[in-house]
């Protein structure tokens, strides 16, 4: 019956391997900086159209 | 005080509902509160792209249970004993698998493309408009069947709990909903979320650890079960059910990541976290609480077989009813204030999965069709004023329904999960990282997968027969299936939506200071050398010793 409870440990042990295994910025700093977040002035389709 | 009889069915009395009530007025508060700054679109449909890693996880795991998980899964656990936490194993790694594979993309791509609802990532991917309708089509018919089906939920343990009739129980819990929902939107969704999350949690472990105690501690229990019925301690569950490959890979991968990626209000959460680093530790956040809460909720219903084997008349109202398994154990094992709370809990699974799909349908109808195509100067602010009137409309009218579903509700709820999940994960995986997945390609799969799930499910014909393959995989193969052959003779995404992705797929090196810590917001950043650029293949390249100076990638001047 103990093997049923694996998932206790499965999830967070390979949850904790990925939070430690960093290899790219994560902060989006690039993204932030770039595209801040406020939205511009238009509706909803604007983003394509300006691309 | 343990209940032992017909009493266990009796409606809770006064100071419980006092309890609830003040529940009831936290939430509205924190909705209220949240109405003051979400005035913005970004606020209001994604809460500024601000969210840190306990509310991303904490929402994210609050919607995902549902009346399913807090009522369903311990009846599961009660009919069939340990067997069923085969489930547990997929569901509770749900987030961790989303997270971990789209998470980066998505978040990134969806603040470049300003991409503030679901459907909108699949017209700014792959520049198909009509895309998008049928996503924003397809997004809120099988939400408000998951919304027709908690409020009738809500009503049924109101009911229950403090003898209410439905009716006035479906309107009131209706009501605080949509309350908190119009004013604070996301922002209020999502810390509501939070707080229903802890009440979820803390008060089903205090309910797990007292009823193990009460059968005399895990041993106990399972030489009682195995006294019972010895399959209920087999892995393979009664009559060798999970034997079969097909159905042991449907529980543990029908409620996997893949599942989850198709739900438009767990992918949402993914466009609110602030930054990558936030998603990995939400991810290790919401894997430690689902591990406990999924094995937890099962766990319940495998002790209730234990506690009531000599209840003979609660053993028949349990027949008769499964999903009353965790409220008659509530009423046995916790006194009367602790009750109270625990299902306060069981409301806020309900509440706390019912706010995400009013605020998507909300969004998906307004920013999605009518700001999209019929006003599409409609500004941010406009859209939120619309979103909000919407949102009443759709409250009013999914409450009404449940007041009396009608059974097509039932069983388009059968389909519900698979259906979101064969249309959308696929076209989502592909889309992100692929760039050979074309326009057609998405239109098929989105169109083709879910209609081949519910035309093989039971709903319509079921053409299993004697194997025992799930729908699920069906509408899973045919999705995939399209997506690969519309993309090998459709034509390509225009230019502009790549560019996009490259800019979200672009990697760079980690800062040299700062650890896993997220810049607060762009103004209080600190200063610091802005890094360049890199692909991928450069990326690893960097990393490499022998090959930095001979490529003279970045770096290669300081570690040489």
């Amino acid at each position: 019956m103990y093997f049923f409870f694996a998932p206790i440990v499965v999830w967070p042990v390979a949850a904790l391997i990925w939070f430690f295994t960093r290899r790219v910025d994560e902060t989006d700093s690039d993204v932030w900086e770039e595209y801040g977040e406020e939205e511009r002035p238009g509706g909803a389709g604007e983003v394509l159209e300006e691309a | 005080m343990v209940l032992a009889g017909e009493e266990l069915l009796e409606p809770l009395g006064g100071p419980a509902v006092v309890i609830f009530l003040l529940y009831l007025a936290a939430v509205i508060s924190l909705g209220l509160w949240y109405a003051k700054i979400s005035r913005t679109l970004s606020r209001y449909y994604v809460g500024g792209r601000s969210l840190n890693a306990w509310i991303v996880s904490m929402s994210f795991q609050a919607t995902t249970n549902t009346a399913g998980s807090a009522l369903g899964f311990a009846s599961f656990g009660m009919l069939d004993g340990y067997s069923v936490l085969w489930w547990a194993l997929g569901d509770s790694g749900g987030q961790f698998v989303t997270f971990a594979t789209i998470g980066r993309r998505l978040r990134r791509f969806s603040q470049i493309v300003r991409a503030y609802t679901f459907p909108e990532f699949f017209e700014k991917r792959y520049g198909w408009p009509s895309l998008r309708v049928v996503a924003a089509l397809v997004v809120s018919l099988f939400l408000v069947v998951y919304g027709v089906i908690q409020m009738r939920a809500t009503g049924i343990v109101l009911e229950l709990t403090f003898g209410w009739e439905y009716t006035p129980a479906v309107l009131i819990g209706g009501a605080v909903v949509i309350a908190y929902v119009v004013a604070g939107g996301f922002l209020a969704v999502a810390y509501t979320d939070f707080i229903q999350a802890l009440v979820m949690i803390a008060s089903f472990l205090v309910l797990g650890f007292l009823t193990l105690d009460s059968v005399g501690g895990f041993a106990a229990l399972n030489e009682q079960l195995f006294d019972i019925d010895p399959e209920f301690v087999s892995p393979w569950g009664p009559g060798d059910f999970y034997k079969s490959i097909p159905i042991l890979a449907g529980a543990i991968l029908t409620f996997s990541g893949l599942g989850y990626m198709g739900q438009p209000q767990m992918v949402i959460r993914i466009y609110a976290a602030r930054t990558t680093g936030v998603l990995k530790k939400a991810a290790l956040i919401g894997s430690i609480w689902a591990s406990g809460w999924v094995i937890l909720t099962y766990f319940l219903g495998i002790m209730a077989i234990a506690v009531f084997a000599d209840m003979p008349v609660v053993q028949e109202t349990l027949a008769d009813d499964p999903d009353l398994t965790t409220p008659t154990l509530i009423r046995h094992i916790l006194p009367t204030w602790l009750a109270a709370i625990a299902f306060a809990a069981i409301i806020a699974a309900v509440m706390s999965s019912f706010d995400s799909f009013l605020l998507m349908i909300g969004q998906a109808f307004t920013r999605d069709i009518v700001a999209r195509f019929w006003r599409p100067d409609m500004s941010g602010e406009r859209q939120v004023m619309w979103t909000r009137v919407v949102l009443v409309f759709v409250g009013i009218l999914v409450v009404i329904v449940s007041l009396r579903p009608p059974l097509i509700i039932f069983d388009l709820l059968v389909v519900a999960w698979g259906s979101l999940a064969v249309a959308f994960a696929p076209v989502l995986i592909g889309g992100l990282f692929s760039k050979r997945v074309t326009p057609l390609g998405a239109m098929l799969a989105m169109i083709l997968g879910p209609t081949a799930l519910v035309a093989t499910s039971p709903l319509f014909i079921d053409v299993r027969g004697n194997h025992d393959w799930h729908e699920f995989f069906i509408g899973l193969i045919v999705s995939v299936t399209a997506l690969i052959i519309g993309s090998r003779f459709g034509k390509p995404t225009a230019p502009e939506p790549l560019e996009n992705l490259d800019r979200a797929t672009a990697v760079r090196a980690p800062l040299p200071t700062g650890g896993h810590q997220p810049a607060k917001s762009v103004s209080s950043a600190p200063e610091r050398e802005v890094q360049p650029r890199l692909t991928r293949g450069e990326y690893i390249a960097t990393q490499i010793p022998g090959l930095r100076g001979w490529l003279g990638a970045p770096g290669a001047a300081t570690t040489s």
